[in-house]
């Protein structure tokens, strides 16, 4: 050990202290390292927590300006019903609406797989035209005779997967407990991987097959989709909607973007409530270092004193011990988190999210990190830290040198 | 060595794992350039909201769209039963019809 003097440089004198401070945190090597723990822990969690949520915040937001103006639904006794055609007209002819679109969709649960899938019916054509064929992996061509143009579907990543596993990939049968036959419908094509966060529990199919699978009768359909060319108007024109047809509910983009706002709130839910049994610990460390030092340091303080270092020096020594392990374990926390979400795709954390499904995506998330977020963690856990660590050092070393070494 | 070199060593070795998180992530998010076109295609031809991260539900496959007694489907007064209904907040139900009021009727500018 070098004795820290006051000559040489600044950095000099610095960099003996942190050499000291290192070795007395060395001599109290169990109790530093579980507090390097704790705090690689409690850093670790937070910012996983951070990662997770904004980086789905971020792929909702990725898709929201194509999303309809105002989407209809009728509801009775607080459940949505299937909303007739004679509507349509009404809605139309509110001055502002540009067209008003019918849609087909609902939920297959097939029991054998116990899986839910999202079944949307649309003209297949479009899909099979210009750009939008980027976004299909397109399968062999169905062999003609088997080629029913209303019985053909484009299914998500997911589906196909379990599809496979039931060796019905290239085609799938619908059955319903109140047909006679079972429908194949011929899959035409799987969405690509890069779509699988939205895309992979879909079954799109031509309008009229889905009307069948769904059991909706002609004339009948799941929700309306309103486009309104001016912003302005969105808000308005939902009000009027509400006001003609009171059994009707609108959601506008507005609305749904401020759910995507707060959908994964990190406050909401279980992942605050399982950080609190370390933001406790952590709590608990913090009060033991601040509630005073234990008679060892006391002693090693008054020693100092009486060798004749000053207290500045002292609080120097301190900072440095309590700075050194606050940015170890930040840097450290941070960076196994960020590998932990983006790399291992947050084993663990990812079923909090996913729930009882059984259709999985791979939670291929694309990172993205908030700076802001990475202040918060530093402001509340090395600030408070740090400082919290000196101030008892400080009341020791402002105390009689003789009356510390006395009472030990 | 003096402590203070091998702290030194300990934190250049944590700067470039730092370094490779970085540019990892500068790689992913140049990657994700190139997705989002598709995510943008697919959701103009598909105008279903939300993520398909969790399907135990409707409430929860497609909860911005979710009916207003969303948890208690079921039966009346059943509690949210899936593990992942905890993780969202509810979705912003402004725009339900509310119930009926007595008195002069809504008017346009009540929106405002």
């Amino acid at each position: 050990m070098e004795t820290p003097t006051q000559s040489g440089s600044w950095l000099e004198r610095q960099r003996s202290i942190i050499d000291y401070s290192l070795q007395s945190m060395f001599r109290r090597r169990t109790k530093n390292s579980l507090i390097l723990v704790m705090y690689v822990l409690l850093i670790f969690v937070v910012s996983s927590v951070f990662f997770i949520t904004g980086s789905l915040t971020v792929e909702l937001f990725s898709t929201v300006d194509e999303l309809p103006d105002i989407t209809v639904q009728k509801l009775i006794g607080g459940r949505q019903v299937v909303i007739q055609e004679s509507y349509f007209q009404a809605i139309r002819e509110i001055p502002g609406v540009e067209a008003v679109e019918p849609r087909i969709w609902g939920y297959f649960y097939l029991e054998e797989l116990q899986a839910n899938f999202t079944i949307f019916g649309m003209d297949l054509t479009m899909l099979e035209e210009g750009e939008y064929q980027r976004i299909v992996d397109w399968g062999p061509a169905l062999k003609k005779g088997e080629e029913r143009p209303e019985f053909r579907m484009i299914i998500g990543e997911g589906v196909s997967r379990l599809l496979k596993a039931i060796q019905m990939e290239d085609s799938f049968l619908f059955f319903q407990p109140n047909w006679d036959t079972a429908i194949p419908f011929g899959i035409i094509g799987t969405f690509k991987s890069e779509t699988q966060l939205q895309s992979n529990d879909l079954m799109v199919m031509q309008t009229e097959g889905a009307r069948r699978v769904l059991e909706l009768k002609e004339g009948e359909y799941t929700d309306l989709v309103v486009h309104v060319p001016n912003p302005e108007e969105t808000k308005m024109i939902a009000l009027k909607i509400r006001r003609y047809y009171p059994e009707l509910r609108t959601v506008t983009r507005a609305q749904i973007e401020s759910t995507y706002t707060s959908a994964f709130n990190w406050k909401a839910g279980f992942v605050l409530s399982s950080m609190l049994v370390v933001i406790f610990a952590f709590l608990v460390l913090i009060w033991d270092k601040a509630s005073g030092l234990s008679p060892a340091e006391k002693k090693e303080i008054g020693i100092l004193k009486a060798i004749g270092w000053d207290t500045e020096m002292i609080l120097s020594v301190k900072f440095w011990e309590s700075f050194i392990i606050s940015l170890l374990a930040s840097i450290f926390g941070v960076i196994l988190s960020y590998f932990y979400i983006y790399w291992l795709h947050a084993p663990g954390l990812k079923e909090i999210f996913i729930g009882w499904s059984t259709i999985f995506p791979s939670f291929d998330l694309v990172p993205h990190i908030d700076l802001k977020f990475l202040l918060l963690i530093v402001t509340v856990t090395v600030i408070p830290y740090s400082t919290i660590a000196i101030f008892p050092a400080w009341k020791a070393a402002i105390t009689d040198t003789d009356f510390i070494l006395r009472n030990n | 060595m003096r402590y203070s070199s091998k702290l030194g060593i300990a934190l250049l070795i944590l700067m470039l794992l730092a370094l490779v998180a970085v540019v990892d992530y500068h790689r992913q998010r140049a990657e994700y350039a190139d997705i989002i076109w598709m995510r943008q295609a697919l959701q103009k031809a598909v105008g279903l909201t939300d993520l398909s991260i969790t399907t135990a539900a409707r409430y929860l496959r497609h909860y911005s769209l979710g009916d207003l007694t969303t948890p208690f489907q079921d039966y009346p007064a059943s509690l949210d039963h899936f593990p992942a209904g905890f993780v969202y907040t509810p979705p912003d139900v402004s725009d339900v019809p509310k119930p009926i009021k007595f008195g002069p009727l809504p008017t346009p500018n009540e929106g405002k």
